[in-house]
């Protein structure tokens, strides 16, 4: 692989990588296992999460309504924490290059096509 | 022949034909023709992708699920909009970044081996047929229903608009149809929702203890278990939903069609919000049509519940209403159809003919060409399959397009991006494994469970990693990291630099 130019990652990529990869890794934790305990309640613990706590709603109904706000928000806090990766990337796509980029602000990639 | 109904579902037909003839003008190349050339914002993409993502089956499926069983059909949409999380964090964004048209380029991309972008191109094409065959089926009930027109002759007729918005209008007609369709059925269904709620003068409760009256399972409608009845189906059918909608081609495409990677996550984000917003109301208009228009009527009507939201609307506001849901119903189908047919397209017609017979060389004109005739035949064999199945019995298809698409799609794109020992072998023999895991499992006598994702799916996993582990190929790896240059900050490092500002 020699032939194929410069060696692929430099130690700022890894650092970069690492960061994401520890958000990701973070975000997961949370909502891999929240969606997954869901069914394991309702088919194993019916009984306890089949209780009714307001009015005709039980904790499995209140539990299946957190998911749409776990989905809401984990969607903005993805949004604003991929703005900041977008400027890192930028600058290291500068550095590998070896050329200023023309599009420097705001980590936008422009008209790609 | 109902007139209100024709009038309604006229419009949406010959306003689609309209936009279809504006698109063929535009559609020269085959950028344009595969992905509006990436030029929708991401606000139009996210309507899109939520007009492309909500099928009949989840509308009126979802809606009539949980009029019949209460709690339980409410579980498929918590699956439904989770997996938005999941294409979010790791597919979208990687797939535009190493793909141009389709999901075959993506693992092209690591795997250049010409006999992987063939068996991904079959596998997509496989999946899109499954899923669109009972579709187009549910569109010819429904006009046969509406319109009292022959089943065979609604399926042709709707069939061959179909073909022809694709044919001619590619995935500019899609992106419209598919833009349309979500804020008809948002609107209708907001509509529905304050009709329901107007009926039961702003008293929630009110609604809810007429449900309970109204349900045979009274106070038990509110339970889960009516149903999924075995511990491991609820599991098992949130298992197949959330990596199964992940791994829907027709979605995957639409990330193609912005122009960068913020567009992409903003659409995904957008595209979340809606079906989010759209499966809340479909709950009140399933506690709707149980309270109002009574469990019995609705099993009479459709013993699948299918017919549940249009009853509803009946029920509500008479012929007027009822024809616009029905319109938005059949909007729907339209959109998830174009869809597909359009995924099916590019697979073929860039994967297969572009790239396995001409070597990626084929002309423009060439391309276009062979893109329009295999839509022509894609649309072809879908009217066919339908003609010559039972209608009674095709709900399994949907579920088995989901298990197929979570147990080879998924897997393979995700261990792609995101597994530097993966190699060629483990990806072939993942994609086979998933495929005939899925097939064996929905034949009569395959499984006892209704939903065998859990079955399937860890079976496409191991059958990837085993694959990998048999034929490690250490001194390949050191590929990975260009993908990973390529994936996460856009740098092509064959190319000296980025990317983006060459395609």
């Amino acid at each position: 692989m020699e032939s194929e130019g410069k060696p692929a990652l430099s130690e700022d990529f890894t650092r970069f990588l690492r960061q994401k990869r520890r958000f990701l890794l973070f975000a997961s934790l949370l909502f891999l296992p929240f969606y997954f305990l869901f069914p394991v309640l309702i088919g194993w613990f019916p009984d306890q999460v089949n209780r009714a706590v307001w009015g005709p709603f039980s904790w499995a109904w209140l539990y299946a309504f957190a998911h749409f706000a776990l989905v809401w928000i984990l969607g903005l806090a993805y949004l604003r924490q991929a703005r900041r990766w977008d400027q890192r990337v930028h600058r290291l796509r500068a550095e590998f290059t070896g050329e200023s980029s023309p599009e420097a602000e705001g980590g936008g990639e422009g008209k790609s096509r | 022949m109902n007139l209100t109904h024709l009038i309604f579902l006229a419009a949406i037909l010959v306003g689609i034909l309209i936009i279809t003839h504006w698109a063929a003008k535009t559609n020269t190349t085959p950028q344009q023709f595969y992905i509006v050339s990436g030029n929708l914002t991401a606000t139009q993409n996210g309507l899109a992708i939520a007009g492309d993502f909500i099928s009949a089956a989840s509308f009126l499926g979802i809606t009539g699920s949980i009029a019949l069983y209460g709690f339980d059909g409410f579980l498929y949409a918590i699956g439904f909009l989770v997996s938005y999380l999941l294409l979010l964090f790791f597919i979208a964004e990687p797939i535009r970044r190493l793909g141009t048209y389709t999901v075959g380029d993506v693992i092209a991309a690591r795997f250049p081996e010409r006999p992987i972008r063939l068996i991904v191109s079959l596998n997509t094409l496989l999946i899109c047929v499954l899923y669109m065959v009972p579709q187009l089926m549910a569109a010819g009930l429904f006009i046969q229903l509406l319109l009292g027109l022959d089943y065979p002759l609604s399926v042709l007729v709707i069939g061959l608009l179909i073909t022809v918005y694709v044919m001619f209008g590619g995935m500019i007609t899609t992106s419209w149809v598919q833009i349309i369709k979500t804020v008809l059925l948002m609107t209708g269904t907001f509509l529905l929702c304050l009709l329901v709620f107007a009926r039961f003068e702003w008293d929630p409760p009110a609604l809810l203890a007429q449900v309970v009256e109204q349900s045979p399972y009274a106070e038990g409608f509110f339970r889960s278990g009516n149903l999924l009845h075995h511990p491991w189906e609820a599991f098992s059918l949130l298992l197949t939903l959330i990596l199964g909608t992940a791994g829907l081609p027709h979605i995957l495409i639409r990330f193609y069609t912005v122009h960068d990677q913020t567009a992409v996550r903003q659409s995904v984000v957008i595209a979340s919000w809606i079906i989010g917003a759209f499966y809340l109301m479909t709950l009140i208009l399933g506690l709707g049509a149980v309270a109002l228009v009574g469990f019995d009527r609705l099993v009479t009507a459709d013993p699948e519940g299918n017919l549940a939201a249009p009853l509803l609307a009946y029920t509500l506001g008479g012929d007027f209403v009822m024809a616009f849901l029905s319109a938005a119903a059949f909007a729907t189908i339209l959109a998830v159809m174009t869809g597909l047919v359009i995924a099916a397209t590019s697979s073929f017609a860039h994967d297969i003919y572009n790239h396995l017979l001409h070597r990626g060389k084929a002309g423009k004109r060439q391309q276009l060409k062979a893109a329009r005739r295999t839509a022509a035949v894609t649309g072809g064999s879908a009217i066919l399959l339908s003609l010559l199945m039972e209608p009674q019995n095709v709900t399994f298809l949907v579920s088995l397009a989901f298990m197929m698409a979570g147990s080879t799609q998924f897997p393979l794109l995700f261990l792609t991006l995101y597994w530097r020992k993966f190699t060629a072998s483990g990806a072939v023999a993942g994609v086979i494994t998933g495929l005939l895991a899925s097939l064996w499992f929905v034949l009569p006598g395959g499984t006892e469970l209704e939903n065998p994702g859990i079955l399937a799916i860890p079976l496409g996993f191991a059958a990837a990693v085993i694959g990998t582990w048999l034929t490690r190929r250490p001194e390949e790896e050191q590929r990975y990291d260009r993908i990973l240059l390529r994936v996460h900050a856009g740098i092509d490092p064959r190319k000296g630099g980025s990317q983006e500002c060459k395609r």
